[in-house]
């Protein structure tokens, strides 16, 4: 399947902390948001507002800690017209060298409507037809 | 009000007839065959292809007397683009951070 998004990072803390930062109220507004709501189980809630009040949310799908956190994705300010919990995240967090690497994959799609897709072009094309399923029916009717 | 190239690719996305264009766009493909493959008429698949290429997801090209019409991925990295520097952004935050509380808190 075709990442929407990739990166990467290695990090010197604890595998133990930096799984915190993510999954924390205190920990996500400390790099992440300027507010965050946390309801860390499977099938709840989080949102984070960023500077300047864009305002993101979802929902919790996997949650093994220390190292694997997914979670559906979305703005709800319709940044891309991509709603609220229409993409994933997955977070892999591994220990190396003393310290964590970090690997982010952002998917276009919620796992149930991946299923459905091939992978490759198909994929994406359907990353596109959710991404403008969010922006309004038809044309010149709804504007965000 | 000017429209931001993203917003515009969007806007032609949200029509399951012009999802269907690029779907079958991604060989190069004539107007004729599109509107067999779709049963579209013909004016409704030009309407939707000059919709498509006004928003730089299709590009056409001549050979001799035919148009022929295909995909055009360039927009669809923009969106790759930004959200790889929306995370890769965040991350270097998460790498701050979490190395100072552990250089604050580690004997």
């Amino acid at each position: 399947m075709i990442g929407l998004a990739e990166a990467e990072i290695e990090i010197g803390a604890p595998i133990d902390r930096v799984f915190e930062l993510w999954t924390s109220t205190e920990g996500l507004t400390s790099w992440m948001a300027d507010h965050a709501e946390v309801d860390l189980r499977p099938g709840g809630a989080w949102r984070w507002v960023h500077e300047g009040g864009e305002a993101c949310s979802g929902a919790y799908v996997e949650i093994a800690p220390p190292r694997r956190l997914v979670f559906t994705y979305g703005w709800e300010t319709g940044r891309f017209g991509v709603p609220a919990g229409s993409t994933t995240v997955a977070v892999d967090f591994t220990e190396h060298d003393g310290g964590t690497r970090v690997r982010v994959r952002h998917d276009g799609l919620t796992p149930e409507a991946a299923e459905r897709h091939r992978i490759g072009w198909s994929h994406f094309l359907g990353v596109l037809a959710a991404i403008a399923g969010g922006s309004g029916p038809h044309d010149e009717q709804e504007m965000h | 009000m000017a429209a931001r190239p993203l917003d515009v690719a969007f806007k032609a996305l949200a029509h399951p007839d012009r999802r269907r264009l690029l779907d079958l766009t991604r060989e190069e493909t004539s107007v004729g065959e599109l509107v067999n493959a779709t049963g579209l008429t013909q004016p409704a698949v030009s309407q939707h292809l000059r919709t498509l290429r006004e928003a730089r997801l299709i590009t056409a090209r001549s050979d001799g007397t035919r148009r022929l019409y295909r995909v055009d991925t360039e927009l669809l990295d923009e969106v790759r683009r930004y959200l790889d520097g929306f995370w890769t952004d965040r991350l270097g935050r998460l790498k701050a951070v979490a190395e100072t509380i552990d250089d604050g808190t580690t004997p």
